[in-house]
C-alpha cells in the first residue's frame, strides 16, 4: 500500500512521457487522473489511522508500515512509515499538485510528455521522503527534488527574462541546495558511525538512531548542526533566503509556483521529525537563538515585500515572513503553539500558493510581474480580485479562516513562555497588514493603466478556488476537527 | 586439448595479441584495408574475453615467476578488454571517413592493449618496466593521430619528454631496490626490512618513491598533472576514452596488487604521501577546473580528481570495515561506464556535426539528439554522485571510509571539493541544455543508421547506471563469471 503512493506517480509520468508523441494532451489527463488517485488512497489512510477501529477494507491492504531490505551490510533499507503528521504532509502535497495541474490547463508546454514526467517525480519524491524512515531514502529524494525543479525552471522556465540571468539564478539556487545536502549526508553518515561505535550495528534507521545520543559529546553537537544548517537552508530562512524569489520568478510559465512549495515543506517537516527529536539539550541552548531569527525573518520578509516593484518578489518575501513565524513556534516548548503550527502549516500554504497562481494568472494577460504596468484591475476582471482579496486576508490572519485560528494559538503559546518577546513581536502583525494592503492597492485600485483584453478565471478553477475557501473557513470554523484526536506534542517530541 | 596448452596458458592472451599485430603488420604492406584491420583487432580482443570467461578458474591456480592471476587482476582485465572493445567499434564507425592511416592506428591500439594486460598481470619489476614502456609508446603515437596541428605535436612532444624523464627516474629507483634487496618482486620487497641498517633504508625509500612518482606521474596525481589538460585538450574524443580507462584502469590495477602484496602502506611515510597527495589532487583538480573555458580542457581537470577518489578508493581496500570491499568493484565499473559513454557521445556529434565550434561541443543537442542527451544527463549525475546512480553509492563509501577512520581534514577536503565538482558538473549539464540556434541547422551525415547504433549502446550502458545494487551487478557479472567471489 505504502510504495504504491510513491510509485503510482512514478509510473504515471513514465506513461505520460510515452504517451507524448500520440497526442499533447494526453500526458495532462494521465497526471490528473494519477495525482486523484493518491489523493483518495491518502485520504483513505488517513481514515485508517485516525479510526482504527473502524475497518473498512481488511487491516493489511492499509498497514502503516512497510520494509524492503536494499544494501543489507550496510543497513539500507526502503522502509516506508505513515503516521498522521505525514499524512497530513502527503495531503497538502497532493492538493498543490491538483492545483498546479488543474491550473496549467490553458498553458501549452514545449514537450508536455516530459514536462508532467518531472512534475509527477517530484511529485513521488516529496511524499516519498515524507514517507521514508531510513534517512538515506530521505536524502535521495531530497536530492531529486532539487534536480526537478532545477529541469522545470530550466526547459519551461519563463522565457520572456535573458537566459544567462535565468542560468545564472538556476546556478545559485543549485550551490546553495547542494551545500545543504552535502553537509546534510556528512551528518548523516557521521551519526551512521557515532550509532557503530556504541552499539556495534551499521544502520540507518532513524528509529533507532533516534536513541544513540548518550554522551553530550562534541560530536552530537557538530551532527545537529548540521541537520540544523541543511534545514534552515530548504526552508529557507534568513541568511540562506536568496535563493527563493528568484527560483520564483524564474518558475514555469503556468502556475507550477508551489515548485518551491515542495521543497520548503520538506524542510519543516525534517526538522520537526529528524532535528527536535533528537535535540534533546541542546534544543534549550538555541532556543533564543532560533527565536531570534525568526522575528528577523518576520519582519525582514514583510519590510522587503512592501518595497519590491515585483510581485512574485514581493509574494517570495511573504513566504519568508511566514517562515519566520513557523520558525518562533517550533522552536517554542509549548503544547499550543505546537497545535498552532500544524494548523498554520496547512492553512498559510493554502493561501499562499493561491496567491501565487492568481499572480501568474494576472501574468498571463500583462506578461510582467510589476506593480508599474498594473493597477485598476478592479474594473476589468470579475472573479480574480476578489479572490485575491480574500486569499491575502486570510493570509495576514482574518478571523474565521484557519490562519487566524493558528495564529492566535501561536501567540498565546508564545506568549506563555516568552511575554517580552512577545510584545515586541506583536508589532509584526501591523507590518503584515501594511504589507497586504499597500500590495493590494497597488494592484487593483488606481487607475487603469493598459487596456488589455483579459482572460478571466474558468468555471472549474473557480469552482475549485471556492472550494478551497471553503475547507479554508471550515479549518477555521471547526478547528477541533484536526485537533481532537492527537497530541502534536507528543508526535515531535517522541 | 593438448598438455602443452595447459602448459603455458598464462602466456595466450599476450601471444593473441602479439600474433595479431604481425599479422596486421604484414597485411599492411601488401593492401592497406581497414575493415580487415578492424576484424583483426575485434577478434583478438573478442578471442581474449572468450578466453578469461573459460580459464579464469585455471589462471588463478598458476604459480609464474612474471605473471600472477588473481580474481582482482582479472576483473580489471576484463574492464579493459570490454573498453577496448567499445572503443574498437567507435573507432570504426567514426573515424572511417577521416583520411588518416587508419591500420596504424589499429596498430598502436592492439600496442596499448597488450602493454595494459602485461602490467595488470605483472608480478616482477621487469615485466612492470617493460609494459610502461610499451604504453608510453603507444600513447605518443596516438596523441598525434588524430590532430596534426602544432598545439598536438607540442602536447606529444611534452608527453614524451615528460615520460621518458620519468622512466628514468623508475630505472634509477628500481637499481637502487635492486641494489639493496637483490629481489624485484612486489612481494619480497619489504620482506627483511629490519635487518638493514639507517642508509639502506632511506636508499631502499629512496627507489619506491621514485618508482611511486613514475606512477603517479601516468595517472596524473596532482604534484605531476600539468601536461594532462594539454593533452585532452589537443586529443580526439575516442582516443580520450583510451586515455582515460586503459592507461589508467592499468595503473590502477598495478598499484592495488602493489599495495596489497607488498606491504608498503604499514610503513606511516608512504600512507600519508599517498593519502596527502591524493587529497589534494581531488581538491586541485576540482578547483582548477572552475576557472576553464575550454570543455576538454575541463574535463583534463576533473580527470586528476577522478584518479585521486580512485587512490582513495583503493587504499579503502585496507581497511578494517569489511564492507568497503564491494566498493572498488562498483567504483571501476561506473568510472569505465561513465567514461565511455561521456567520450562516445562526444564523438558522434562531433562526427555528425562538422561545424562545431571548439567551446561549446554540446549545445543545443537537446532538440536534435534526445536519446544521447538523456544518457548524458544520467552519466553527468554518476560521475557527480547525484541519488538514482552509482555514483552516489560511491560517494557515500567514500565519505563513510574518511569517517570511519577519523579523517576529518581529508572529510572537510572532499565535502568542499564535491561541491565544487557538483558545480561544474551541473554547469557542463546546462551547456547541454543550453538553447541558442547556433548548431540548428546541421546533422550532415551519410549514414543515419550508424548515430542511432552507436547511440543504442551508449543508451543501454548508461541505463545501467541507474542501479538497483551491488548484488545487481553482483549477479550479472561476478556470480557468471567467477564462483563464489571474495577478495581474499
Amino acid at each position: 500500500m505504502l510504495p504504491l503512493l510513491i510509485f503510482i506517480p512514478f509510473f504515471g509520468g513514465i506513461i505520460s512521457f510515452l504517451l507524448q508523441k500520440i497526442s499533447n494532451k494526453l500526458p495532462k489527463f494521465i497526471a490528473m487522473f494519477s495525482i486523484l488517485l493518491i489523493f483518495l488512497l491518502n485520504i483513505f489512510m488517513f481514515v485508517h489511522i485516525t479510526f482504527p477501529k473502524l475497518d473498512l477494507f481488511c487491516i493489511n491492504f492499509f498497514s502503516n508500515k512497510f520494509c524492503f531490505t536494499w544494501m543489507e551490510d550496510i543497513g539500507i533499507h526502503f522502509s516506508l512509515y505513515e503516521d498522521i503528521f505525514s499524512s497530513y504532509m502527503i495531503f497538502l502535497t497532493t492538493l498543490l499538485g491538483l492545483l498546479s495541474i488543474i491550473f496549467s490547463y490553458y498553458e501549452i508546454y514545449k514537450n508536455p510528455g516530459t514536462f508532467y514526467l518531472n512534475v509527477l517525480i517530484l511529485i513521488s519524491s516529496t511524499i516519498g521522503s515524507f514517507l521514508s524512515t531510513n534517512l538515506i531514502f530521505f536524502f535521495c529524494f531530497l536530492e531529486i527534488i532539487i534536480f526537478t525543479i532545477c529541469f522545470l525552471n530550466i526547459f519551461w522556465g519563463s522565457k520572456d527574462i535573458d537566459t544567462s540571468i535565468k542560468f545564472s539564478c538556476i546556478k545559485k539556487f543549485f550551490l546553495q541546495s547542494q551545500i545543504s545536502s552535502l553537509v546534510m549526508l556528512f551528518s548523516i553518515l557521521l551519526l551512521f558511525n557515532y550509532y557503530h561505535s556504541i552499539y556495534g550495528v551499521w544502520t540507518f534507521d532513524f528509529n533507532l538512531l533516534k536513541h544513540a545520543f548518550i554522551n553530550k559529546s562534541v560530536i552530537e553537537n557538530i551532527i545537529l548542526f548540521g541537520f540544523l544548517l541543511s534545514f534552515i537552508i530548504k526552508i529557507p530562512s534568513i541568511p540562506f533566503h536568496t535563493w527563493l524569489p528568484d527560483v520564483m520568478l524564474f518558475s514555469p510559465r503556468g502556475n507550477f509556483v508551489d515548485l518551491i512549495g515542495f521543497l520548503s515543506k520538506v524542510g519543516i517537516y525534517g526538522l520537526l521529525r529528524f532535528f527536535i527529536p533528537i535535540s534533546g539539550n541542546i534544543f534549550y541552548k538555541i532556543q533564543y537563538f532560533m527565536i531570534l531569527l525568526g522575528i528577523i525573518n518576520v519582519f525582514y520578509g514583510t519590510f522587503m515585500a512592501s518595497i519590491k516593484n515585483n510581485l512574485k518578489h514581493a509574494l517570495a518575501y511573504i513566504n519568508i515572513s511566514h517562515v519566520g513565524i513557523i520558525l518562533l513556534s517550533m522552536f517554542n516548548f509549548n503544547n499550543l503553539s505546537y497545535e498552532g503550527l500544524f494548523l498554520y502549516i496547512i492553512s498559510s500554504t493554502i493561501s499562499s500558493s493561491l496567491l501565487f497562481i492568481l499572480s501568474s494568472k494576472l501574468y498571463n494577460n500583462f506578461n510582467t510581474y510589476n506593480f508599474k504596468s498594473f493597477g485598476g484591475l478592479w474594473k476589468i476582471f470579475n472573479t480574480i480580485p476578489g479572490f485575491f482579496l480574500f486569499f491575502a486576508l486570510s493570509n495576514f490572519g482574518l478571523p474565521g479562516t484557519g490562519n487566524f485560528i493558528s495564529e492566535i494559538l501561536i501567540f498565546i503559546g508564545f506568549f506563555l513562555s516568552h511575554q517580552k518577546i512577545s510584545i515586541f513581536f506583536a508589532f509584526s502583525l501591523m507590518l503584515f497588514a501594511f504589507c497586504y494592503i499597500k500590495l493590494f492597492h497597488r494592484i487593483f485600485y488606481g487607475s487603469l493603466k493598459n487596456n488589455l483584453k483579459c482572460c478571466d478565471l474558468s468555471f472549474v478553477e473557480t469552482l475549485f478556488v471556492s472550494l478551497l475557501i471553503l475547507f479554508l473557513i471550515f479549518i477555521g470554523l471547526f478547528p477541533n476537527f484536526i485537533f481532537n484526536n492527537f497530541n502534536f506534542f507528543d508526535i515531535c517530541f517522541n | 586439448m593438448t598438455p602443452i596448452f595447459f602448459k603455458y596458458l598464462e602466456f595466450f592472451p599476450f601471444v593473441s595479441i602479439m600474433f595479431s599485430i604481425f599479422f596486421g603488420t604484414f597485411f599492411t604492406v601488401f593492401k592497406r584495408s581497414s575493415i580487415f584491420m578492424f576484424l583483426n583487432t575485434l577478434l583478438s580482443i573478442l578471442f581474449n574475453i572468450f578466453y578469461f570467461y573459460f580459464f579464469n578458474n585455471k589462471l588463478c591456480n598458476i604459480n609464474n615467476f612474471f605473471f600472477h592471476f588473481d580474481k582482482l587482476s582479472i576483473f580489471f582485465s576484463l574492464l579493459i578488454l570490454f573498453s577496448g572493445l567499445v572503443i574498437v567499434l567507435f573507432s570504426y564507425f567514426c573515424l572511417c571517413e577521416k583520411n588518416i592511416y587508419i591500420s596504424e592506428y589499429y596498430l598502436l591500439l592492439l600496442l596499448l592493449m597488450l602493454g595494459s594486460l602485461s602490467l595488470n598481470f605483472a608480478k616482477h619489476i621487469f615485466i612492470f618496466f617493460i609494459s610502461v614502456e610499451i604504453i608510453t609508446l603507444s600513447t605518443v603515437g596516438l596523441i598525434y593521430f588524430f590532430n596534426k596541428s602544432k598545439t598536438a605535436i607540442e602536447a606529444s612532444l611534452k608527453y614524451m619528454i615528460f615520460s621518458s624523464f620519468v622512466s628514468l627516474f623508475i630505472l634509477f629507483g628500481i637499481g637502487l631496490i635492486y641494489f639493496i634487496n637483490g629481489n624485484l618482486e612486489y612481494i619480497h620487497l619489504f620482506s627483511n626490512l629490519q635487518k638493514y641498517d639507517f642508509y639502506e633504508k632511506i636508499s631502499i625509500f629512496l627507489g619506491i618513491t621514485m618508482l611511486l612518482m613514475g606512477i603517479f606521474f601516468k595517472i596524473s596525481l596532482f604534484p605531476f598533472h600539468f601536461i594532462f589538460p594539454d593533452v585532452y585538450q589537443v586529443s580526439d574524443p575516442i582516443y580520450l576514452m583510451c586515455f582515460s580507462i586503459i592507461n589508467k584502469i592499468s595503473f590502477l590495477s598495478f598499484l592495488t596488487y602493489f599495495f596489497l602484496c607488498s606491504s608498503i602502506l604499514q610503513i606511516k611515510f608512504f600512507y600519508i604521501l599517498i593519502y596527502i597527495m591524493s587529497v589534494l589532487s581531488i581538491f586541485f583538480g576540482n578547483f582548477l577546473a572552475i576557472f576553464q573555458k575550454n570543455l576538454k580542457r575541463l574535463l583534463g581537470y576533473l580527470s586528476i580528481s577522478q584518479s585521486g577518489y580512485s587512490i582513495i578508493v583503493i587504499l579503502s581496500l585496507l581497511n578494517k570495515f569489511t564492507y568497503f570491499l564491494e566498493n572498488i568493484f562498483l567504483y571501476f565499473i561506473n568510472y569505465v561506464i561513465c567514461n565511455i559513454c561521456f567520450f562516445g557521445s562526444m564523438a558522434i556529434i562531433k562526427r555528425c556535426n562538422f561545424y562545431i565550434k571548439k567551446n561549446n561541443i554540446f549545445s543545443n543537442i537537446y532538440n536534435s539528439y534526445f536519446l544521447l542527451s538523456l544518457s548524458m544527463f544520467i552519466v553527468l549525475f554518476s560521475l557527480s554522485g547525484v541519488p538514482p546512480t552509482i555514483g552516489f553509492i560511491n560517494k557515500l563509501y567514500i565519505f563513510s571510509y574518511s569517517i570511519c577512520n577519523h579523517f576529518w581534514i581529508m572529510s572537510l577536503v572532499i565535502l568542499i571539493s564535491n561541491i565544487l565538482g557538483m558545480y561544474i558538473y551541473f554547469k557542463i549539464l546546462i551547456s547541454i541544455c543550453n538553447d541558442n540556434k547556433i548548431n540548428n541547422n546541421l546533422c550532415k551525415y551519410d549514414f543515419y543508421y550508424i548515430k542511432d547504433i552507436l547511440g543504442i549502446i551508449i543508451f543501454v550502458m548508461s541505463i545501467c547506471l541507474i542501479f538497483f545494487n551491488f548484488s545487481f551487478f553482483y549477479n550479472f557479472f561476478f556470480k557468471i563469471l567467477f564462483s563464489g567471489f571474495s577478495l581474499k
